[in-house]
């Protein structure tokens, strides 16, 4: 399972962290084996501008795209753990949406920049994150319940970037703090599935 | 938001890159960071790297030295 480094380290970077590296390949390279990782969400849409009415419809297209992300993890697994867990987490990425949404009301964001993400959305030029592109890419690394939980993290991992990138830079206080408490839900959500990814591996030596 | 600087991109090190690098730097003037689950960790991991998973990473990220190299896996 690849992937997770690389978020890691952009997280890092956005830290302020000067010398970073991703292992390439990570403990399967150290022990000799070639190895590639998942993919990440398509995020070339957070080169745009620093406005609420710019940054909060991509925080909501982000939070639209890990719910569709969920609610297709559901639709496809048959662990229960997961589907429960993945359950949980689509409800909350939901109400993320709805937050984004009352907050963007609150700083007079029209209606339509929120429209306008939305459909941006479908358009892989525009830089919109396509859930069903995202899925086909990384068939190979969702085939089991680990390798699901590690795209999760994979993607958890970007939002929490996105969100605490933005959240340092944006002037507006009201704006940060409810980015920030995103971030901190995001992070939540982190510690969720990497305790139940310890379940799943230890299941899997178990038998 | 300076345009630009949410896309500096990674720069990675092969497992070769990392073997040589711990062999000609001393410990403590870099780290090696472990991202993954502590079950994972506990199974294998590659010698003097320090267990951080994702979830706590920005936690850890304040105690630790911005100026010195990360290694990440």
């Amino acid at each position: 399972m690849g992937g997770r480094s690389r978020v890691a380290a952009q997280l890092l970077s956005g830290m302020g962290f000067r010398d970073v590296y991703n292992v390439a390949g990570g403990i399967r390279a150290w022990n000799g084996a070639k190895a590639e990782g998942p993919v990440e969400f398509h995020l070339e849409f957070l080169t745009q501008g620093d406005t609420p009415a710019r940054i909060l419809p991509l925080s909501f297209n982000m939070e639209k795209a890990l719910e569709d992300f969920y609610l297709a993890v559901k639709e496809q697994t048959g662990d229960q753990d997961l589907s429960a867990t993945v359950t949980k987490l689509a409800e909350i990425e939901h109400k993320h949406q709805e937050r984004i949404m009352s907050l963007g009301e609150t700083l007079g964001v029209e209606r339509d920049d929120f429209d306008d993400a939305e459909e941006g959305r479908d358009r892989r030029m525009e830089g919109g994150i396509d859930v069903e592109e995202f899925l086909a890419a990384n068939k190979e690394f969702l085939n089991d319940v680990e390798g699901i939980l590690n795209v999760a993290m994979i993607i958890e991992t970007q939002a929490l970037d996105l969100y605490l990138r933005i959240a340092r830079d944006v002037k507006n206080d009201l704006t940060a703090n409810a980015l920030y408490a995103l971030a901190n839900e995001e992070k939540q959500h982190l510690a969720l599935l990497g305790d139940l990814l310890d379940v799943k591996l230890e299941e899997k030596s178990a038998t | 938001m300076r345009i630009g600087k949410l896309f500096s991109p990674v720069r990675s090190a092969d497992a070769d890159e990392l073997r040589a690098y711990m062999a000609s730097h001393d410990e403590g003037t870099y780290t090696l960071l472990d991202v993954r689950q502590p079950g994972e960790y506990e199974k294998e991991h590659i010698p003097g790297a320090k267990l951080v998973p994702l979830a706590q990473l920005t936690e850890a990220a304040t105690d630790m030295d911005p100026d010195k190299p990360v290694y990440v896996y």
